[in-house]
């Protein structure tokens, strides 16, 4: 294969060989040192293979043994070089074509993240782009190692890290940490109290004594769990003081109110929208279309697409900004609509506030005045109402611990 | 002396002392020749080899020469005949 390639890259002559004493003419090719192969007899005459250069050097041998040498076929980079050789265009075109592809790939076109699971990638993203690893990012400037450094720096919750740059892109590797559970280490005597009134439902108390008991009605700042412990042998008939720890369910009561007007501003998004768009080639943005929004209230969401050949993503893409216009209109609401609005808003409400919880018991009421409607909403949460409250020790109760 | 000289001669190969050529078989099919001079004949049914002593003729059938330098010849094909022409 090596072989065939050298020969191809030197050119080489498919030949005829007839005449007289053509054995002396082989005799003495050897003799000269003249490579040739194939040499197949044929009809009184012989074809053969030589090399492009040997077979300039070999005319003087074929007057000598008055052989004729008949050129057959030739093949080769020389002569395809030959060919083409008035054709300019097409080698510019082919080198310059080259000297792109090695100016292209000589910067980061996608980054790639793999191995990051649990962790944000927007957050790794941002580590990089500080660490100057972006796509537009000139390759040979960047030094993989402080890169990996100052990530692993940057976002503690990394354990380990590869950053490798091939053909443009750099293909980031992650493994996560495990992060240890905290364990709670206060050790300074505490009682646990209610945080808010309500009805107790269950009590898991790991440390401490408690002093509530089920179905017991409690007030804010009620004493719940006592760090006081008395020994239970006579040895240990000794008061200690510990750091009170445990849960302690209740069923809490809350009431909140949320109003809505009569008359309602309501924002509608027109259908038609304006687009300005950039083109980006690598770090680079080049606008395409100039269009503004007609109107002085619009809203705006961006979006960009890059363009992609085999999963892997080009380093040119339309960046685009939409532009909707917005309409005012005032609208006047009913107490249906008015109910269902109100609904929602409390729902949202419960989410964000109630989520964690279990929502026991909930109750809406609608009200209508002058120029609104108000909703009571009663709600029964179960919850965790223990919270920690230091005790103060006096230089003789110290002792006693 | 003379004892000697006779068995230093007698551990020397043949081929080297009266430059006789190295004629290598393979069946039929395959013939090397290590010091050959030149090619006198070279045809498909007939090919004749010069060594420095005789004269090496192959006949058959599709003869070729696979491979040819100054001193090795290699003569593929059906070969029929084998001649030394002293």
């Amino acid at each position: 294969m090596l072989i065939k390639l050298v020969r191809f890259l030197r050119g080489y002559i498919v030949f005829t060989l007839s005449g007289k004493y053509p054995e002396r003419f082989i005799n003495l090719l050897n003799g000269n040192g003249i490579v040739y192969w194939n040499l197949l007899p044929e009809n009184k005459s012989y074809t053969g293979c030589m090399l492009l250069c040997d077979y300039r050097k070999i005319r003087r041998l074929t007057k000598k043994t008055s052989v004729k040498l008949k050129c057959k076929k030739r093949t080769g980079l020389p002569f395809i070089i030959k060919k083409y050789s008035m054709r300019k265009g097409l080698a510019i075109g082919g080198i310059s074509a080259l000297i792109i592809m090695c100016f292209l790939s000589s910067f980061i076109w996608t980054v790639q993240i793999n191995g990051a699971e649990n962790l944000s990638r927007a957050k790794i993203i941002n580590a990089l782009e500080s660490c100057n690893l972006k796509p537009g990012a000139y390759k040979y400037s960047l030094d993989f190692e402080s890169i990996e450094r100052e990530l692993l720096l940057k976002v503690p919750e990394i354990r380990w890290v590869s950053v490798n740059a091939l053909n443009g892109i750099a293909k980031v590797e992650i493994k996560e940490r495990l992060l240890k559970p905290k364990i709670k280490t206060e050790k300074y005597p505490c009682n646990l109290t209610a945080a808010e009134d309500g009805v107790i439902t269950d009590t898991i108390v790991n440390n401490g004594t408690c002093e509530v008991k089920k179905k017991s009605a409690v007030v804010k700042n009620q004493l719940l769990v006592s760090c006081v412990v008395e020994g239970t042998n006579e040895a240990e008939d000794k008061l200690t003081f510990v750091h009170s720890d445990g849960k302690i369910f209740a069923d809490v009561n809350y009431k909140e109110k949320f109003i809505i007007s009569k008359k309602n501003n309501n924002i509608i998004l027109n259908s038609n929208y304006y687009e300005k768009s950039n083109l980006i080639l690598l770090h680079l943005t080049f606008p395409i279309f100039f269009n503004c929004p007609s109107g002085d209230l619009n809203t705006k969401s961006f979006y960009q697409k890059n363009l992609s050949a085999n999963g892997v993503t080009l380093p040119l893409g339309l960046d685009s900004v939409r532009s909707y216009d917005i309409n005012k209109s005032l609208e006047i609401i009913n107490k249906e609509k008015a109910k269902i609005l109100l609904e929602k808003k409390a729902n949202l409400y419960e989410v964000f506030n109630y989520g964690k919880f279990k929502v026991k018991k909930k109750n809406y009421s609608i009200k209508e005045l002058k120029d609104k409607f108000i909703l009571k909403a009663d709600y029964k949460v179960n919850k965790n109402i223990a919270q920690p409250k230091r005790v103060k020790i006096s230089d003789k109760s110290k002792t006693e611990r | 002396m003379r004892k000697k000289r006779k068995n230093l001669v007698s551990a020397l190969p043949v081929d080297f002392l009266y430059n006789l050529p190295v004629i290598e078989f393979t069946g039929n099919r395959r013939a090397v020749i290590e010091g050959s001079t030149g090619v006198l004949r070279y045809s498909e049914d007939n090919v004749k080899i010069k060594t420095r002593k005789y004269i090496l003729s192959f006949s058959g059938r599709g003869l070729r020469i696979k491979c040819i330098s100054p001193t090795c010849v290699i003569v593929e094909g059906f070969i029929l005949d084998f001649e030394f022409i002293i």
